[in-house]
């Protein structure tokens, strides 16, 4: 009965045609959707469906300014897919963006708040966008499809279908990564690159840019845990390829001058850089890595002042070990010399101060602190601390 | 045996374990409460109260968790954390919050919403409004929730906590934003003002 069973399934299976009938896979054209009796229509109902719960879902960012501004950049680099594909935000602290075969495009706070400038980001949107265009997931799916055997084959679609309603999103996420991401080979990662490129040179950004993300972020792999790679990298393979790649491609535009926009992004992301970068440092990685991640989140924006105060912070959570509030201390003063009417750097080097036994220094940094601030809710504790 | 007796059998199984007391949760009446020999707390109503001995916490509930419940932490000391059970963290497990004795109360506060976000159980915890606030005789710190789950939904609530002989005691409340924050925050605020450490 079981192998009768397993028969038909495999009739079924083999029966089923990838877009309507087409043996060899094509691009996707603009505002093409597959016929209902494909296999690649079954994957953007799940992918829909998906799509429905994350619209609603509690981590998706709730900005749609910053959503718009990702659109727009996506529409730049490709007019004619700009209907195709959605953007959305997702605030999971983690370098990470994936492009689902229906269109749904998800960039990670972690993302945005690694990349320097528009150009970089745009990069990794035009790299996104090649894996939509060349109908990668569906490639990669009927590619799994040959190579494995059927019940791994089921488990895998009913896993992807069966997304639980009030599920973990990082969970989600990872079982949308093993089905479409982490199985795109490395031609396809060439094509996407490629394409993602192109796009980036049409649009006018810097395509110099495109290698430095990706050099940044093998860079923060080297500085933490190098057996857990981020989730990105683990997908992609071969990243010093990929540099290699894109360097090469793009050695004869040295000379141009094109648009990096670090402002227009910097800008748009400056309401939730605070929150992002303390579930940064809440990750708690190695003091090499969050520092390093600071730093290219900071490298020439001017905004010293808070650079050093998060660096502060990144020791003074780590505990009093190894002189972490030492230094903790000297980051906070630096940060006053660059900027002396910032409230919050008085109240952690008057804390700091306290804990350190510099009674005197800290009623200063305190009396400052609500002198600046104004009527802060915390000022009856500070005022005890005074008193 | 025949089909009839096996049938009889399973059925009475079922029957005896249908009928099976859950000591997960437990009523608890108006009046003066005893919590695990750690708190004392005074209640006007009657509230559903969650145990688990594996747990570091236990919770009072009308409606069930996700929408109202008021969480009582056992005291935990310097080196631990607040959710030990490690089911709560995943591989991640050695990079938890660890509390501190001599954290300061806004230290305190960090702790405590550092913790809750490492749970997952929110996509998005924010606090506010700290301020001094003593239970019973010990000193420590009162502030406000928001927060956010997978769903979408939103939630309101406050906390209060305080450090004695080393130990951190922590309870919160939390319900959702829409109609059960309201419902029930005064007779939480009721309930957790009258907390004394035991």
């Amino acid at each position: 009965m079981k192998k009768v069973f397993l028969y038909v399934m495999i009739f079924f299976t083999s029966c089923s045609t990838p877009i309507g009938g087409a043996k060899k896979v094509e691009d996707i054209k603009p505002q093409e959707k597959p016929s209902i009796e494909t296999t690649e229509a079954g994957l953007w109902m799940q992918m829909n469906n998906y799509e429905e719960k994350l619209k609603t879902s509690g981590s998706r960012l709730k900005d749609k300014n910053l959503e718009k501004y990702l659109k727009n950049i996506l529409c730049n680099l490709t007019f004619e897919y700009c209907k195709d594909i959605r953007v959305y935000v997702q605030d999971i602290p983690y370098f990470n963006a994936f492009m689902a075969p229906n269109g749904m495009m998800v960039v990670w706070t972690g993302l945005l708040l690694r990349a320097q400038n528009e150009a970089q980001l745009a990069a990794v949107i035009g790299h996104e966008s090649g894996h939509y265009i060349k109908r990668h997931s569906l490639k990669s799916w009927l590619d799994a499809k040959a190579r494995t055997d059927l019940m791994v084959l089921l488990s895998i679609g009913i896993g992807v279908g069966g997304v639980p309603a009030g599920g973990n999103i990082f969970n989600i996420t990872q079982l949308l990564q093993a089905g479409f991401m982490a199985k795109h080979s490395r031609d396809n990662e060439r094509e996407a690159d490629k394409i993602g490129l192109d796009f980036l040179i049409k649009s006018g950004y810097d395509p110099r840019e495109a290698p430095k993300i990706w050099q940044n972020i093998i860079k923060e792999m080297e500085l933490g845990e190098v057996d857990k790679p981020l989730a990105f990298l683990a997908s992609h393979p071969a990243p010093e390829e990929r540099i290699a790649n894109l360097k090469k491609q793009t050695e004869g535009y040295e000379n141009i001058k094109n648009k990096k926009n670090m402002k227009e992004l910097k800008g748009k992301i400056q309401q939730h850089l605070h929150k992002w970068i303390k579930n940064e440092i809440r990750l708690n990685n190695k003091l090499e890595q969050t520092e390093f991640v600071l730093d290219k989140t900071f490298e020439g924006t001017g905004d010293e002042y808070l650079f050093n105060f998060y660096r502060g912070e990144v020791y003074r959570l780590k505990g009093d070990i190894d002189d972490n509030y030492e230094k903790a201390i000297d980051y906070y003063n630096k940060s006053i010399k660059e900027k002396n009417d910032f409230p919050d750097v008085y109240r952690e080097l008057g804390l700091l101060q306290l804990k350190n036994k510099e009674n005197d220094k800290a009623k200063k940094n305190f009396k400052k602190y609500l002198e600046i601030a104004k009527n802060p809710k915390d000022a009856s504790i500070i005022q005890s601390y005074i008193n | 045996m025949s089909i009839i007796k096996k049938i009889f059998i399973i059925t009475f199984f079922l029957i005896l374990i249908s009928c099976q007391q859950d000591d997960a949760y437990i009523l608890v009446e108006p009046g003066k409460v005893e919590i695990k020999k750690i708190y004392s707390v005074s209640t006007n109503r009657k509230w559903s109260q969650f145990q688990e001995d594996e747990y570091n916490f236990l919770f009072w509930t009308v409606d069930g968790y996700t929408l109202d419940r008021i969480v009582f932490f056992k005291p935990i000391e310097d080196g631990t954390s607040l959710f030990d059970h490690d089911s709560w963290f995943t591989k991640e497990n050695k990079k938890r919050p660890i509390f501190n004795s001599e954290m300061n109360k806004f230290e305190i506060k960090e702790f405590l919403e550092n913790c809750i976000i490492w749970s997952n159980e929110f996509t998005s915890f924010e606090t506010t409004n700290i301020e001094n606030y003593k239970i019973g005789d010990v000193e420590g710190i009162s502030f406000d929730i928001k927060a956010q789950n997978e769903l979408g939904l939103n939630y309101k609530g406050f906390s209060v906590a305080g450090i004695k002989d080393n130990k951190l005691y922590s309870v919160y409340f939390i319900a959702t934003e829409m109609e059960f924050y309201d419902r029930y925050k005064i007779e939480a605020k009721k309930i957790i003002s009258s907390i004394r450490i035991l």
